[in-house]
């Protein structure tokens, strides 16, 4: 299927995507924060990022920008997850280039449906 | 040079003339050469066992009575060559010499024409004489070509008279299951009881099948008991021989050895259903059978549980102790999933650090009492890695049943949410939570 990378701080909830995104036939990488998460995409060339956006050390706005200033990484695409109850992260995630949005905690039917469409399957 | 070039069935069949009486000799070799035969006619036995030394015929008359050598040591002369056993030989005598024709009989004649010469006769036991040989030589190339492909495929034969019961075994039948190579026949025992045991109603059913004439040919693939007490895998192949009104009176065929290609058949099945590092289930396996179940309890309404195992921070343990370790971990766990469950569970390793068990005619809350067996064997079993480091292994379950009309997706949904809530109450859990 794909390489994913998923940049999230939170042990649990790495855990717990990672592992539904591998039995959907998926190999994932982890980073806890956003400047590991930006090694690992150079190193790794992901097909696509699920990139938590409050993270440590670098968070994930400045991460995305990042990857998208990056003319080697621009074109993976990015789903950002960002909490539920704070109203505008959607218009902030696309404008820090994300390609897409959800929320958490995250409802898997509909976070897998937008992650095959990025990636061409759907 | 004796016997027959392999162009000779389309030529016309050669004949050895020897008669020292010219006139006897023009008049039969004219004779004979309208009918069709190329013929060599000489005077004397010596003469006639030149010709044979120096070209191939395909039959031979001898005169009885001929200067020089005889017919009777002429005839000698020609059987006691190794390449001259086969050749047709008739014998030319005087009438009413019954002695001769039976002393011509003993020295290997193959038949005889009385003088004065009946041609008609002659001619129609010439013509019998040239077409049996020839039948003999095709069967024999015939045999000769059929043991050669078994002695190259390295086949053992067999052929089993029906009527009498005698099965010959070819030695290399015998050597196939570890027996020094004999030929010696024996009743169909001999066969049968070599057969293993639980492969011997297949056997017996495919031969019946065959012998009634169900099937077009006797086909079958099952084990055989060798000398060493194991067993060796061979398929049988064979085909009966019927009379006039159908029956069977014999039945033949080849043993081929499939040891090596059944090993590497099941080892391929093996590998496509099975983890090869904990001989569980793999997860493709593991799902198929979750199908079965989802399917099979929603027809004859019966509870179904599926439940996930998830090693705790397992990837630590892989980075604290190293993977043969995390390997070994890994393995321990299979075969604690083996201890607790019971008889109909299914277990399976789904990935990584995850396994998973089906629980058919299983409610939910009697899943959670085996997950929790399990759990705690895990959490008492003290693990030492290669440094001789002593460290635990926990591990989190989440269980669900399967509510009417859902599919095996959503039960894995459900057990996957109880393993997520379990994780989040904090690990070495199981969700829901035993009930007392």
């Amino acid at each position: 299927m794909a390489n994913i990378l998923l940049i999230e701080d939170n042990e649990l909830n790495a855990d717990m995507l990672s592992r539904r995104l591998q039995r959907s036939g998926h190999q994932v990488v982890v980073a806890p924060d956003g400047q590991s998460g930006l090694q690992l995409a150079q190193s790794h060339g992901p097909d696509l990022i699920i990139m938590d956006m409050g993270l440590p050390v670098m968070d994930g706005w400045t991460a995305t920008r990042e990857l998208k200033a990056d003319a080697t990484l621009r074109a993976i695409p990015v789903i950002a997850l960002t909490a539920h109850a704070v109203v505008g992260d959607r218009d902030r995630a696309i404008e820090a280039g994300c390609d897409d949005y959800d929320t958490k905690p995250v409802d898997w039917a509909r976070l897998s449906a937008k992650i095959a469409r990025l990636l061409g399957l759907g | 040079m004796y016997a027959v070039s392999e162009t000779a069935r389309e030529k016309p069949a050669s004949v050895l003339l020897a008669e020292d009486d010219e006139m006897s000799r023009e008049m039969l070799s004219r004779r004979l050469e309208r009918r069709g035969y190329e013929v060599v006619g000489v005077p004397d036995g010596r003469c006639a066992l030149d010709a044979l030394a120096g070209r191939a015929f395909d039959l031979v008359l001898l005169d009885w009575m001929m200067p020089e050598l005889s017919g009777i040591d002429t005839l000698a002369a020609i059987r006691a060559r190794q390449d001259g056993a086969d050749l047709p030989v008739i014998m030319i005598t005087a009438k009413d010499r019954s002695d001769d024709i039976v002393l011509a009989f003993e020295r290997g004649a193959s038949d005889y024409v009385t003088k004065p010469v009946d041609f008609a006769v002659a001619a129609a036991r010439i013509q019998t004489q040239i077409a049996l040989r020839k039948a003999r030589l095709e069967l024999r190339a015939s045999e000769e070509r059929y043991a050669l492909a078994a002695r190259g495929a390295n086949d053992g034969l067999w052929d089993w008279n029906l009527l009498e019961d005698v099965l010959y075994v070819s030695p290399r039948w015998r050597e196939m299951l570890g027996e020094p190579a004999s030929d010696q026949a024996g009743a169909s025992s001999l066969w049968l009881e070599r057969v293993h045991a639980e492969d011997l109603d297949t056997v017996r059913s495919a031969l019946d099948a065959h012998l009634r004439g169900a099937s077009a040919h006797f086909e079958c693939e099952h084990r055989m008991r060798s000398s060493d007490g194991g067993h060796v895998w061979v398929l049988a192949r064979g085909m009966a021989v019927r009379d006039a009104a159908g029956r069977p009176y014999r039945i033949a065929g080849s043993q081929t050895d499939i040891t090596a290609r059944r090993a590497a058949y099941e080892q391929l099945r093996l590998d496509a259903t099975h983890d090869p590092l904990t001989g569980l289930y793999n997860r493709r396996q593991l799902l198929a059978e979750l199908e079965q179940q989802v399917a099979a309890a929603q027809r004859y309404q019966y509870p179904l549980s599926f439940c996930f195992c998830d090693l705790d921070h397992f990837k630590q343990i892989n980075d604290t102790h190293g993977h043969p370790t995390g390997d070994r971990v890994l393995r321990a766990v299979a075969e604690m999933l083996r201890r607790h469950l019971r008889v109909g569970d299914i277990a399976g390793r789904y990935g990584g650090d995850e396994f998973c068990v089906i629980f058919p005619h299983t409610e939910v809350a009697r899943a959670v009492r085996v997950a929790e067996r399990i759990r705690r064997s895990l959490e008492a079993t003290a693990f030492t890695d290669s440094s001789g480091r002593h460290f635990r292994v926990s591990a989190t379950f989440g269980a669900a049943d399967r509510a009417e009309g859902s599919s095996a997706d959503t039960l894995i949904e459900r057990a996957d949410a109880a393993l997520y809530a379990a994780k989040r109450e904090g690990r070495n859990r199981s969700y829901p939570p035993l009930q007392t």
